[in-house]
């Protein structure tokens, strides 16, 4: 093994809220159809973690680390609540040693949409985000929940992205070796399952059998390992909920780039990956897309399908008010209402009170939709 | 002379298809003409036919002793235009007799009784008129809400459209003295039984409250033992034969013995191997027999005064559903409640495209029976909701419906938008 990139993902949902269908409140808002509350005691919750955490990854680059940050753009968006946050991110950014990837602004499902150019928007939408933030145009690209497919892969390579990171599932590598930089489209990153889940879910769990795990064997596993590159993707502010059982995971951050290097691996961000190694072809991508584990938790229901299909009909109803002077605040709803969070709730093998989630979900679609065609007028 | 008074809800709705957003257009886009079809024609076979036939013949056979009543929804008179052209002419023989009471109804079988703003609710009771009028010839001066659906608003809309009777269901509490305030264990001398009576009877002739219109009270008891217990084994009186309950209801005190039940008893909640059709035919014999006389609801009020007012605010509302008899079937949980309150707000925007077909759709989705499907109160009363549903469970039932409410809401927007469009063209960039 040569290489290992480490991508963080940051996200933090806007959940839907209780939605009352109301004559007497006939406009539409984002309070109207979201938990705001519940979103700033979440974000309140975490932000000061990745704050922490963030803190814990420059010592890491300054013994050499190198680090990839998905941030959505809903978190971004919340970021409005606390800004040590982006400041802490731009800390990070300023090390020259973090890379920061673009991705579908609202973590939304759009990239299923017969019609790309909503996932095109917000794509967009999100590197000029990052741009502004952090001083430099996104080169890699992740999409929510990593779904990767033959047309998402030709779309993105044709916007100008040099990598971008999948999933490691058995659907697209068939029994072959995720460490690898694969060419699809662009070169793709893939990330590995088990050991993104050592780090992400077992890293504090007791009954695990390499608990306590420390850099230097996951080190010594990695160099074990044939292949170029092991990509370990995560959501990142596990990171912080190790740290609130033990605070063993500091260490782990702080000594990994050197156990890597005495094990003769480097750290390197995406986009450097898809430079250094040599490309394997990955065998032809059918239209069938793969989430983390397959489709099935996203749109794997009909419940799940009927609401996707509302999303695609009210794209083209949005289309026809760009002149409207309310259009921006409803696209930003529209937005928000295709976070694939809320498509994941919506199945009831998920989310044990599934149906009642959708069923209010459904009210707040045709309630923005009733809004968007009544701007028409 | 007691009276037996006999009423049978006859109604099938139109269920809607499992939905899909696709390229179908207008009624058939929701409504699923197939499973619709399928049902229809198999309790015509199972119930309509046979039961209209044997109806017929006691008639007949007991030259104007034997009668009844029943209402028709508009929901199932349309469906028999499509698909039973036969049945419907034996519903005219049963006008033309003379022996049945026509009874009116909301033409949808609908909820929209229970809407703060009634013009719905008096259009749709308007258009059964004119249907049955059109139909049979003759002109209801009863009128029954949807499932026994009662309160003091309903009633006194029935009051202003002339009817003079109402048929609800004959609930404990509703019956009991000073009801409306919450007393109940009062003992009271009844002048008509010569006897203290710890609530009032539902067999007697009442008035509902602040307005004239007569009220019968259903006697569920008499009711249920064939609508609901007739075939059951675990019934200590199975099996149940006419002479046994013509033997009951002689021994029972009161001026009317208000039988109302659904038509598909026959034949189709109690299928034909219970014996059902025979308790039927000899249920004239039997009745007449013990002494007691058929009279139809108009027959009854117009014999006996009523004997006290019937109360019931509309937080109050009663039906005969359920062992709750009230709304909770239909609006028990949140589900039904946004469902009715997604269509119900639709009103103003579906009238206003002034479009036939629109108007049509959303009618039909304000049929009560969709909302039943989505009631959760399984134990014991869920055997029964599912019973003529399309759906598997109620949940399923529930986004059923909300994608067609979302998709037909839509619909109603995009109409709205063209009209304005047409009047204003030069509004169009």
């Amino acid at each position: 093994m040569e290489s290992v990139c480490v991508c963080g993902e940051i996200h933090l949902p806007y959940w839907t809220r209780l939605y009352w269908p109301d004559e007497n409140n006939r406009g539409a808002s984002l309070e109207k159809y979201f938990d705001e509350k519940g979103a700033i005691s979440n974000f309140n919750r975490v932000s000061e973690d990745i704050v922490f955490t963030n803190s814990l990854i420059r010592d890491s680059i300054d013994s050499g680390g190198k680090y990839a940050f998905n941030i959505s753009g809903t978190f971004i968006d919340q970021c409005k609540w606390n800004t040590h946050v982006i400041q802490s991110f731009r800390e990070l950014a300023n090390t020259g040693n973090v890379e920061f990837t673009a991705a579908p602004y609202y973590h939304s499902i759009c990239s299923l949409y017969p019609n790309l150019a909503e996932f095109r928007e917000q794509v967009k939408k999100h590197s000029e985000t990052m741009f502004e933030l952090f001083g430099s145009r996104p080169k890699t690209f992740v999409n929510s929940e990593l779904i990767l497919s033959n047309r998402i892969s030709e779309a993105v390579s044709g916007m100008g992205f040099e990598c971008m990171i999948s999933e490691g599932s058995r659907n697209i590598i068939d029994g072959g070796n995720p460490a690898h930089v694969y060419s699809t489209h662009l070169p793709t990153l893939l990330r590995h399952i088990n050991l993104s889940e050592d780090i992400e879910k077992r890293f504090s769990e007791k009954s695990w059998k390499a608990y306590p795990l420390a850099a230097d064997e996951f080190a010594s596993w990695i160099s074990g390992m044939e292949g170029d590159i092991v990509t370990l993707y995560f959501n990142y502010p596990a990171l912080a909920e190790h740290h609130k059982s033990e605070e063993r995971i500091a260490h782990f951050i702080r000594e990994l780039p050197y156990e890597l290097e005495r094990h003769g691996i480097r750290m390197v961000t995406p986009s450097e990956a898809a430079k250094t190694h040599r490309k394997v072809k990955m065998k032809e991508l059918g239209n069938d897309s793969t989430a983390r584990y397959g489709m099935h938790s996203m749109v794997g229901d009909h419940i799940q399908n009927l609401y996707l299909q509302q999303l695609i009909a009210i794209g083209q109803d949005l289309e026809n008010i760009t002149s409207s002077p309310e259009y921006g605040d409803l696209k930003k709803i529209y937005g928000y209402l295709q976070q694939t969070d809320i498509m994941h709730d919506m199945n009831p093998a998920n989310f044990k009170a599934a149906y009642e989630k959708a069923i209010n979900n459904y009210s707040i679609l045709s309630d923005l939709r009733r809004v968007i065609l009544e701007a028409g007028i | 002379m007691k009276s037996v008074c006999i009423y049978f809800q006859i109604h099938q709705p139109y269920r809607l298809k499992w939905f899909w957003p696709d390229y179908t257009n207008g009624f058939n886009r929701y409504f699923d003409e197939s499973a619709n079809k399928e049902i229809f024609e198999k309790v015509a076979n199972k119930c309509y036919r046979p039961t209209n036939r044997l109806l017929l013949d006691l008639i007949d056979e007991h030259k104007g002793d034997f009668k009844f009543s029943v209402s028709i929804t508009g929901t199932l008179l349309s469906q028999c235009r499509q698909w039973g052209e036969d049945v419907l002419d034996t519903f005219r023989d049963m006008a033309d007799s003379g022996c049945v009471e026509f009874i009116d109804e909301t033409n949808y079988h609908s909820l929209t009784g229970l809407y703060e703003d009634n013009t719905e609710f008096i259009d749709q009771i308007k258009e059964h008129r004119n249907l049955v009028f059109d139909e049979f010839r003759v002109k209801p001066n009863v009128f029954r809400n949807t499932e026994l659906i009662y309160n003091n608003s309903i009633a006194e809309i029935a009051d202003h459209l002339g009817y003079k009777a109402m048929l609800t269901e004959g609930v404990e509490h509703v019956l009991g003295w000073h009801s409306s305030n919450g007393v109940y264990s009062t003992y009271k001398w009844n002048e008509k039984t010569k006897q203290y009576e710890d609530k009032r009877s539902p067999n007697y002739v009442y008035k509902a409250k602040d307005c004239d219109i007569a009220v019968l009270m259903r006697n569920y008891k008499l009711s249920d033992d064939i609508g609901y217990r007739f075939s059951a084994k675990w019934w200590k009186e199975h099996p149940l034969t006419a002479d046994k309950w013509a033997s009951w209801a002689s021994l029972v005190s009161g001026d009317t013995l208000n039988i109302f039940m659904d038509y598909e008893t026959f034949g189709e909640h109690q299928w034909e191997d219970t014996g059902i059709f025979q308790f039927l035919k000899h249920l004239p014999d039997e009745v007449t027999r013990q002494g007691l006389a058929f009279n139809t609801p108009s027959e009854v009020v117009s014999m006996h005064e009523p004997i006290g007012d019937i109360d019931i605010s509309n937080v109050q509302t009663i039906s005969w559903a359920d062992k709750e008899r009230d709304t909770s079937a239909w609006l028990g949980n949140d589900m039904q409640r946004r469902a009715f309150e997604e269509i119900r707000l639709l009103e103003p925007y579906v009238k206003r495209t002034r479009d036939e077909e629109l108007l049509r759709i959303w009618r039909h989705l304000t049929t009560s029976d969709h909302y039943y499907y989505m009631c959760t109160k399984w134990l014991g009363d869920g055997d029964v909701h599912s019973y003529f549903s399309i759906h598997s469970s109620p949940f399923e039932a529930a986004i059923n419906f909300m994608a067609a409410v979302m998709d037909f809401k839509a619909l109603v927007f995009k109409r709205l938008k063209e009209m304005n469009e047409k009047q204003h063209p030069e509004d169009e960039k």
